[in-house]
């Protein structure tokens, strides 16, 4: 798609002013992601479809406080998808008995394509994975792509709560050392 | 590194990994609130949370993009717009009238209105409406409400008051015996507005406080009203 982050940062800021034109616009460039982005989180289309419009609410609502938070316009957008599809994904497991989740998608890793149009960023942070254990690397993924809490990572990955705990925070430290070298 | 640097859920762990925890999503509701209670408060750990954030997010590079049904653009237009921008006349029609049928089947939020603005002409319902006057107390601000719980219709008819320059009209419901206000709609200028209600909205006006604010274009940026409230009324909890 030929829309640049300035072209994004221009339509959330029109947007802001209540621009229905730049808001559908927005919807157009973007939607495929966090329609991606909610899938990934909630499995289940439905969900991913309330998830979505719930998050394109919440674009519009708050677009004007944009500007404040400091991230790039994608990652703002991208993060607000996913902390709606997390919030539904945690409503829909108190309201079922817990562990019955399916996992029915593989783990997405980055493939050679994937790293093809990686920026460097994405470069790097995939590098400092790798120099985690694969399990520890796995845990970050499924929390961060999956929305896992310590307790459902400790029940994949087949270890105490506590253990997850520290396996965790410590694979977080690592992490930020490896980037910041 | 020793099992001591990073005791069990330990309260001094580095504002770097609480950091991370958070932007993942791991943190549990007590700690997360200590966290978000800090937050605004440190810059410091603001600009943590940023750049986990950044770091993260080329995780998401490797989510597959996928195009969402057509249905999504049209439901949001008309959760946000009330209608199709893009159509007018006989088409609009058409359109608002698939919307209500779409619109009924839409389980949102609280926070998501669920109304949609009606054409047609404006009249206020009669015999066995439910009724309120929203309303200032010195009477600068002051909108007549009728709801038609057969219809599922409320209208607003403006009697007094205006808008602050840049600022639009919200208005909220509070349920009998809620705590929280509910958004209804984000209210057109017309002097009458007649709205088509559903869910938790319909269910709860009658004996219900109906409230008018002002807020940004696009509606308060919070779960509840921001700006001030223009005016408010109580909703008989009989029909008359």
């Amino acid at each position: 798609m030929a829309t640049t982050p300035d072209d994004i940062e221009r339509l959330i800021h029109r947007v802001s002013l209540g621009d229905r034109g730049a808001f559908l616009a927005l919807y157009d460039a973007t939607s495929a992601k966090l329609f991606g982005i909610c899938l990934r989180v909630l499995k289940n289309r439905a969900d991913a479809e309330e998830a979505l419009q719930e998050s394109f609410v919440k674009v519009w609502r708050n677009a004007g406080r944009y500007a404040a938070n400091g991230l790039s316009p994608m990652t703002w957008l991208i993060t607000i998808a996913r902390n709606t599809a997390i919030d539904r994904l945690r409503s829909r497991r108190s309201d079922t008995a817990s562990g019955d989740v399916p996992w029915d998608l593989p783990d997405q890793g980055a493939g050679p394509e994937d790293v093809a149009i990686a920026s460097s960023e994405a470069r790097r942070i995939n590098d400092c994975l790798e120099e985690l254990d694969k399990d520890r690397a796995q845990a970050v993924r499924g929390a961060y792509l999956d929305g896992l809490s310590y307790k459902e990572l400790a029940e994949r990955h087949g270890v105490p709560l506590n253990t997850m705990r520290t396996w965790l925070r410590r694979s977080l430290q690592a992490l930020r050392e490896c980037l910041d070298r | 590194m020793t099992d001591t640097s990073f005791p069990h859920g330990g309260p001094d762990r580095s504002d770097s990994v609480r950091a991370a925890e958070y932007v993942l999503n791991l943190l549990d509701a007590g700690e997360r609130s200590d966290f978000e209670g800090q937050l605004a408060t440190d810059g410091g750990l603001r600009a943590r949370v940023a750049e986990w954030t950044e770091t993260f997010i080329a995780l998401a590079q490797d989510v597959a993009e996928e195009r969402p049904p057509a249905r999504c653009r049209d439901r949001l237009e008309r959760t946000l717009f009330a209608a199709p921008t893009e159509t007018a006349g006989r088409a609009r029609r058409g359109g608002l009238a698939r919307g209500l049928l779409a619109g009924a089947a839409l389980a949102l939020a609280a926070t998501v209105a669920l109304f949609a603005i009606l054409p047609g002409a404006p009249t206020m319902p009669g015999d066995g409406a439910y009724r309120a006057q929203i309303a200032a107390e010195d009477g600068s601000f002051s909108v007549r409400a009728a709801y038609d719980p057969a219809r599922r219709v409320l209208v607003l008819m403006r009697e007094a008051g205006t808008t602050p320059p840049g600022r639009v009209q919200q208005l909220w419901l509070l349920p009998e015996g809620a705590t929280a206000p509910l958004s209804v709609a984000i209210l057109p200028e017309e002097e009458v507005v007649t709205l088509e209600v559903a869910g938790a909205i319909a269910d709860g006006i009658p004996g219900g406080l109906l409230e008018i604010s002002e807020e940004p274009p696009g509606g308060s940026p919070e779960a509840g009203p921001t700006g001030n409230v223009l005016g408010l009324g109580t909703v008989g909890d009989t029909p008359t």
